[in-house]
C-alpha cells in the first residue's frame, strides 16, 4: 500500500519550471530515496508535501492507513506535523538557542491537551501532561543516545550531534512518515555509515516510512528500498537499487552522453 | 533563557521594592508603586517581544484601554474596584486580539511601525471620548477601594505587590509550558516550529492575547495610583518605555523585566532626586545607550553566572 502519493505536481517559480508533471507512489514502510543532480527539483517536492510551497497544480496524497486518506494541499503546513509527517531540513532548522531536551519537548506540544487557562493556573490536567511529556522525550533521548546532551545548548554542539538532534526531534512527532532533506550533508565517509545503521535503527524502532532526499549514493544504495530519480524538475526513474544503478536513462542524467567512465561505478560513487 | 530568578533575587526583590519603600511613604513609597505597575507591563512585554520575538508598540493603547477601562465601569457604571480593573484587562485582550489578527504577517520593524499606528488611533479616539471620558480633558480616577474599604497609599502598594505576585507565578507556569515554548520556537525557527505541527498563528495570537492583559491590569492599577488620566499620558512615549524595559533589562528573562522596570521607571527619579534635575534626561539617556554597549544581554545578564544555562523547564 501507498502512504504517500504524488500525482501530477507542477510547481514554478516565476516562469521557471522547478517540477515538471513529477508523480511516483512511497510505499508504506519503506526507505525511499528520491535523488537526482543539484537543481532537479527534490527539495522543492519535499517542501509542497511539508505545504512550505504551493504547487499550481497536482495532488499529494497522504494515506497512513487503508481507510484514512487525506489530500494534503488544501492544508496548513503545521497541520501536515500534526498528520504524522515529520521532516528534518538541509541546513538545520533546530532551535539553537534551547537545550536539547527542550528541542525535543517541543516535538510534543501536540501529545498535550491542557488548554491555556489550566496552563496558566498550573491546573492537574497541565502538570500531568508536563510530566508524562517530558517522561516520553527523556526516554526517547536515553533511546537515542542522547542522554548525555540532554541539557546542552544546541548551538554549542558538533554538527553531527545537531543532525541527530534533529532526527530525534522528528522521532518525538511519533510520525508515520519522515522527511529527511539530506540528512548526510557535512558528514564525512565514516558519520555516514553510522548514519545509516542509524536511520535503519530509526525506522524498526517506529514502523515509520522514510522518503529522504540524498546525494551519499554508497548510503542511499545500502538502505532504500526504491529510489525515485528526478531530473531537470522530471521524473526520470523509478526502482530497487538494482535496477537504478542499471538504468540507462538515469547513467547518463548523472554523467552526459558518451563518457568513457563505468556506469555502475559512477552511479555507485 | 539563563538568568532566572533565584529565591535570594526574589526575597531581596521583596525586601527592597515592596517592604522597605512602605517605611517612609509619600514620594518614595509613590515610585516604587510605579515600579511595581510598570514591572507587570515588562511581563506582558517580554512575553511579546522577549520570547516570541514580535516588537509590538501598541502596549500604551493596553495601557490605556486598562487605565481607562477602570475608570469608566468604576465612574460610571458603579462595578467595584478590583472586578473592574480585572474586566478592564479583559477589555484590553480583546482590543490586543483586533489589533494583532490584521498585523499577523508582519514581522521586527513592520510590525512594530504598524502598532504604533493603533497608538494614534487610540488617542484620537480618546481625545473624542466626550462625556464618558472627559475627552482631551482627561477624567478623574477611582480611589483605591477593596472590598468596600478605602485603601491608604501603603495597602495600596501591598494590592499592588499582591497582584504581581499572581502574575509573576502566571508567567513561571507559561515560561515552562507549550505555550511559552511555543513561544521561543518562533523566535527559533518559525519554519521547524510549524514542522513540528505548532500552529504559530494562534500561538502569535495567544502571545498578544497575554501581553495585553497584562500591559491593561498595568493600566488599571495605574489609574488609581495617580488618580487622574488623559489621552497625553496614553502615548508612543508609554509604548516605548515598555519594550526599552524588556531589552534593557534582558529579553526573555523575568528577572530581566523586573530590572528593566526598576531602571526605566526608576534611574530618571533617583537622577531627580540626587540634583540632577537639569540634566535628568539626558543622563538617563546615556544610561541607557550604556547599558545596552556593555549588556547587550540586558541588566540580567549582570547576575548570571557562567555556564548558568536553563535546566529543562
Amino acid at each position: 500500500m501507498s502512504i504517500l502519493k504524488i500525482q501530477n505536481l507542477s510547481m514554478s517559480f516565476g516562469g521557471i519550471l522547478a517540477v515538471d508533471d513529477v508523480s511516483f507512489e512511497v510505499r508504506q514502510g519503506d526507505v525511499h530515496a528520491l535523488i537526482g543532480p543539484n537543481g532537479a527539483g527534490k527539495t522543492t517536492v519535499l517542501n509542497c508535501i511539508s505545504r512550505f510551497y504551493t504547487p499550481q497544480s497536482g495532488a499529494v496524497v497522504f494515506q497512513p492507513a487503508r481507510d484514512a486518506s487525506t489530500n494534503l494541499l488544501p492544508l496548513k503546513a503545521h497541520q501536515i506535523g500534526q498528520l504524522g509527517i515529520a521532516r528534518t531540513f538541509q541546513n538545520l532548522e533546530l532551535f539553537a538557542e534551547l537545550t536539547v531536551f527542550d528541542n525535543v519537548l517541543m516535538a510534543r506540544s501536540q501529545a498535550m491537551k491542557s488548554n491555556l487557562f489550566e496552563t496558566l493556573l498550573s491546573l492537574p490536567r497541565f502538570r500531568r501532561d508536563e510530566s508524562e511529556q517530558k517522561h516520553y522525550t527523556e526516554q526517547l533521548l536515553e533511546t537515542l543516545g542522547l542522554q548525555t546532551v540532554a541539557y546542552s545548548v544546541v548551538k554549542d554542539l558538533p554538527y553531527g550531534t545537531q543532525k541527530m538532534v534533529e532526527l530525534a526531534r522528528a522521532m518525538a512527532l511519533e510520525p508515520k512518515l519522515i522527511l529527511l532533506d539530506e540528512p548526510a550533508t557535512g558528514m564525512n565517509a565514516k558519520e555516514i555509515e553510522g548514519l545509516g545503521s542509524q536511520l535503519k535503527k530509526l525506522q524498526s524502532l517506529t514502523g515509520a516510512t522514510l522518503l529522504l532526499i540524498e546525494h551519499s549514493m554508497p548510503l542511499v544504495m545500502r538502505i532504500s528500498d526504491q529510489i525515485t530519480v528526478m531530473h531537470n524538475g522530471r521524473f526520470l526513474a523509478q526502482g530497487t537499487p538494482a535496477e537504478i544503478k542499471k538504468d540507462s536513462a538515469v547513467i547518463e542524467a548523472y554523467l552526459g552522453k558518451n563518457k568513457n567512465v563505468t556506469h555502475t561505478s559512477a552511479v555507485n560513487g | 533563557m539563563n538568568a532566572q530568578f533565584s529565591k535570594t533575587g526574589l526575597a531581596l526583590f521583596i525586601l527592597l521594592c515592596v517592604l522597605l519603600p512602605l517605611i517612609p511613604g509619600g514620594y518614595i513609597l509613590y515610585i516604587f508603586s510605579l515600579i511595581l505597575i510598570y514591572t507587570l507591563a515588562s511581563f506582558g512585554t517580554n512575553i511579546l517581544t522577549g520570547y516570541t520575538n514580535l516588537i509590538s508598540l501598541a502596549g500604551a493603547v493596553f495601557f490605556g484601554v486598562g487605565a481607562y477601562g477602570t475608570s469608566i465601569l468604576t465612574l460610571k457604571f458603579g462595578v467595584s474596584l478590583v472586578p473592574a480593573m480585572f474586566l478592564a484587562a479583559g477589555l484590553a485582550v480583546l482590543v490586543g486580539l483586533v489589533i494583532a489578527l490584521p498585523v499577523l504577517r508582519l514581522e521586527e520593524v513592520f510590525l512594530a511601525i504598524a502598532t504604533l499606528g493603533f497608538v494614534m488611533i487610540f488617542t484620537e479616539i480618546a481625545k473624542s471620548g466626550g462625556e464618558l471620558n472627559g475627552g482631551e480633558n482627561g477624567m478623574g480616577a477611582p480611589a483605591p477601594v477593596l472590598f468596600g474599604l478605602a485603601l491608604t497609599e501603603r495597602t495600596f502598594h501591598l494590592l499592588i505587590a499582591a497582584i504581581l505576585a499572581f502574575a509573576f507565578w502566571v508567567a513561571k507556569n507559561l515560561h515552562s509550558s507549550r505555550f511559552g515554548r511555543g513561544f521561543l520556537a518562533i523566535k527559533g525557527s518559525d519554519i521547524a516550529a510549524r514542522s513540528l505541527g505548532l500552529n504559530t498563528s494562534s500561538l502569535k495570537l495567544t502571545a498578544f492575547a497575554v501581553c495585553a492583559f497584562y500591559c491593561g491590569l498595568s493600566g488599571a492599577l495605574y489609574a488609581p495610583l495617580v488618580r487622574f488620566i488623559d489621552p497625553s499620558i496614553f502615548g508612543i512615549m508609554v509604548s516605548i518605555s515598555f519594550v526599552s524595559m524588556v531589552i534593557i533589562g534582558g529579553l526573555g528573562s523575568i528577572l530581566g523585566s523586573v530590572l528593566g522596570a526598576i531602571f526605566v521607571v526608576g534611574a530618571p527619579q533617583f537622577l531627580t532626586y540626587i540634583g540632577f534635575d537639569q540634566v535628568q534626561r539626558s543622563l538617563y539617556g546615556l544610561a541607557m545607550i550604556l547599558t545596552l554597549i556593555f549588556l547587550p544581554n540586558g541588566l540580567a545578564s549582570l547576575f548570571s553566572r557562567p555556564g548558568d544555562e536553563r535546566k529543562s523547564s
